[in-house]
C-alpha cells in the first residue's frame, strides 16, 4: 500500500514537470553614457518569455545605482512567447562624483514551484548588467538620419523631412536652413530652429515650404543644411522637388474650345485638299483633250 | 486610265500643295542624357534578438531618378559589414514592390530575419540602385543588434520521490530538449554562465538544509546548494542553433527527517559569462 502511494506521489509529481520556462533580457549590458548630474535620462530593457506559459516576472536593481534608477514596473506579467518593455530613468544626484558606476537588474521569475510530493521546483531568471558614467558636463550631440522631400501639388506645402537622433546629455534640437533655388536663380531661404528632445530620443521634424504664388512645373533644387549648437552636423545638396499642376478630375473648358478647334481646323484642311484637287484635275484633263 | 492617272496626280500635287502652304513644322530631336540614380536615404532601425526565435528587421530606402521612376531597374540590398546566419543578401531586387513618391522618387522596403544567436554588434546594410543604363549608386545605414541574455529550462521540476533516512539519489539530466529530464537551452546570442540558489526542504512539520542538495552542470563538478546565490562560471554555454546541456541534481536525506514530503525551490539564473 505505501508503495502505491508512493508511485501514485511520484505520477502527479511528474505529470508537472512536463513543460519548463525561460526567461530573457536584452541589453546584456545598459549603458548610461554621460549621464549628466541631476538630469534624467531614460532608456529600456526588454523581458521575454520564450516558454509556453506566462510568468509573473519581479525587476530590481541591485548596486550602487540602486537609488538613483527608477523604473516603471517591478513586477510584470510576460505572456507566453511574448516580451514586455521595461522603462528605466536614471537621475543621478547633483553631488555624485564623476565616475563609472556598475549595477545589475535582477529578473526573477515568481510563483510557487509546481511540486507535488518530494522535489525542488525550478525557476529561471535572469542577471544582467547596468554601468553609468557620470559628469557634469553637458554635452550636445546629435546625427541626422535623412534629409528627403518628394513633389507636391500647388497649394500644398513642400515638406522636408529631417531625421535626428539626441546623442547628447542635454535636451537638444537641430537648427536647419534651407535654400531654394531654380536652374542658377536663389528662389528662397527658410531657416528654422526645431523643438529639442531628449537624450537619446529621435525625431522626424517637418519643415514646409509653401507653394503659393510659386512657378510651377519647373524643377526646384534645395541645399539642406542642419546645425547643431551653431556646428555644422549635415548638409545635402541638390535636393530636387516639383511643384505639379493639381489633376483635375473635369476636363477643362479650355480643352473642350482647343479639341473643337482642331477639328474644324482638319475639316477644312480636307475640303481645301478635295476643292484644289478637283481644280487640278480640271484642269489637266481640259490640258489632255486639247 | 489617264483620267485614273490624272485624278491621283491631281490629288498628290493638292496634298504637296497644301502641306506647303501649311509647312510651318520643324523636326526637332533632342538627347536626354541618362542621369544615374541616387540613394536618398537607407534606414534601418536597432534591433534585440527574440529568445529562441528570428528578429524581423526592416531595410526602407528612397532612390531618385530624375530621368523618371521607370528608368529605375534594380534595388537590391545587402549586409557589408556582420555576417548574419541567414545571409548576407537581404533582397536580390526589391524594385517591383517600391512605390512612387513622386514622379522621380520610389520608396522601397525589404525585411530580414535575425536569428537569436546572430552576433551583437553594429551590422552596415547598403542599398544598390541602378536604372536602365547601368548607372548606380549606393547608400548605406548602420544598426545595433543588441545582446540579449536569455536561459531556457525544459523543466519546471526535479522529481526525487520516495527515499529513506540516508539515502542519496541522483537525477540525471540530458542533453535533448523535452525529453522529460533536465535540461537548460541558451535562447540568446551571449555566451552563458548560471546562478543557483535554492531554499531548504521545507515539510509539513520538519525541515532540511538546501545543502543536503548537490547540482552539477554538463560534465563539471557537482556543488551544494545554498540560500545565497553561487555562479557555475565554468559553464560557458555556447550561442547557437540549438545549444544545450544537462543539469544533474543529487540529494540526499539527512539523519533525523521524519517521513514526509519536502520541497524546495531553485533559482536558475542566467548570466553572461564574464
Amino acid at each position: 500500500m505505501k508503495k502505491i502511494i508512493s508511485f501514485l506521489a511520484m505520477f502527479l509529481l511528474v505529470n508537472s514537470l512536463i513543460y519548463g520556462a525561460g526567461l530573457g533580457v536584452a541589453p546584456a549590458v545598459l549603458k548610461f553614457e554621460n549621464a549628466l548630474k541631476g538630469a534624467t535620462t531614460v532608456k529600456e530593457i526588454i523581458i521575454q518569455n520564450p516558454g509556453d506559459k506566462d510568468i509573473t516576472a519581479s525587476i530590481q536593481v541591485s548596486g550602487e545605482l540602486q537609488e538613483w534608477i527608477e523604473l516603471s514596473s517591478n513586477q510584470a506579467i510576460v505572456p507566453a512567447k511574448g516580451e514586455i518593455k521595461v522603462s528605466v530613468k536614471l537621475t543621478p544626484p547633483v553631488d555624485a562624483s564623476n565616475k563609472e558606476y556598475a549595477s545589475k537588474f535582477v529578473v526573477r521569475a515568481q510563483g510557487s514551484s509546481d511540486v507535488d510530493g518530494s522535489g525542488m521546483g525550478l525557476l529561471p531568471g535572469i542577471d544582467t548588467d547596468i554601468i553609468a558614467t557620470v559628469t557634469d558636463q553637458e554635452i550636445i550631440d546629435g546625427e541626422i538620419s535623412k534629409i528627403l522631400t518628394k513633389d507636391e501639388d500647388y497649394g500644398k506645402p513642400i515638406v522636408f523631412t529631417i531625421g535626428f537622433t539626441n546623442d547628447g546629455n542635454v535636451p537638444a534640437g537641430p537648427e536647419v536652413k534651407i535654400i531654394i533655388s531654380k536652374g542658377s536663380e536663389q528662389v528662397d531661404v527658410i531657416e528654422k530652429t526645431l523643438d529639442k528632445i531628449n537624450p537619446g530620443e529621435s525625431k522626424d521634424y517637418v519643415v514646409e515650404w509653401h507653394t503659393n504664388g510659386k512657378e510651377k512645373n519647373v524643377y526646384y533644387r534645395a541645399n539642406v543644411v542642419v546645425f547643431l549648437n551653431n556646428k555644422i552636423i549635415e548638409t545635402k545638396e541638390n535636393v530636387g522637388f516639383r511643384i505639379l499642376e493639381p489633376v483635375k478630375n473635369v476636363q477643362s473648358a479650355t480643352n473642350v474650345e482647343k479639341n473643337a478647334t482642331n477639328f474644324l481646323v482638319g475639316l477644312v484642311l480636307v475640303i481645301v485638299i478635295v476643292i484644289v484637287g478637283l481644280i487640278i484635275f480640271y484642269l489637266i484633263t481640259k490640258k489632255n483633250k486639247k | 486610265m489617264k483620267k485614273l492617272k490624272a485624278l491621283f496626280s491631281a490629288f498628290i500635287l493638292a496634298l504637296s500643295v497644301i502641306g506647303m502652304a501649311y509647312g510651318d513644322n520643324i523636326d526637332m530631336s533632342v538627347t536626354v542624357v541618362g542621369q544615374n540614380p541616387v540613394v536618398d536615404s537607407v534606414v534601418v532601425n536597432d534591433a534585440s534578438p527574440t529568445s529562441g526565435t528570428t528578429t524581423q528587421i526592416t531595410v526602407t530606402t528612397q532612390v531618385t531618378d530624375t530621368n523618371g521612376v521607370d528608368d529605375i531597374d534594380v534595388v537590391n540590398a545587402s549586409f557589408t559589414v556582420g555576417n548574419p546566419a541567414n545571409g548576407k543578401t537581404i533582397t536580390v531586387n526589391m524594385r517591383s514592390g517600391c512605390s512612387n513618391v513622386d514622379t522621380d522618387t520610389i520608396e522601397c522596403s525589404a525585411t530580414y530575419n535575425m536569428q537569436f544567436y546572430d552576433d551583437a554588434m553594429t551590422y552596415t546594410v547598403q542599398v544598390y540602385a541602378e536604372d536602365a543604363n547601368g548607372g548606380s549608386d549606393t547608400g548605406t545605414d548602420t544598426f545595433a543588434y543588441s545582446e540579449l541574455v536569455s536561459l531556457d529550462i525544459d523543466v519546471s521540476a526535479i522529481a526525487f520521490g520516495s527515499m529513506d533516512v540516508g539515502e542519496t539519489k541522483e537525477v540525471l539530466g540530458d542533453d535533448t530538449w523535452s525529453s522529460g529530464t533536465a535540461t537548460i537551452k541558451n535562447q540568446g546570442n551571449v555566451l552563458l554562465d548560471a546562478k543557483v540558489n535554492a531554499s531548504d526542504f521545507d515539510g509539513s512539520t520538519d525541515s532540511f538544509g538546501a545543502d543536503q542538495a548537490q547540482i552539477k552542470f554538463d560534465a563539471l563538478s557537482y556543488f551544494a546548494l545554498s540560500n545565497a546565490e553561487q555562479t557555475e562560471a565554468s559553464l560557458d554555454l555556447a550561442k547557437g542553433v540549438s545549444s544545450v546541456e544537462n543539469v544533474d541534481l543529487k540529494l540526499t536525506i539527512p539523519t533525523g527527517a521524519l517521513p514526509e514530503s519536502y520541497t524546495s525551490t531553485m533559482a536558475l539564473v542566467g548570466v553572461k559569462s564574464s
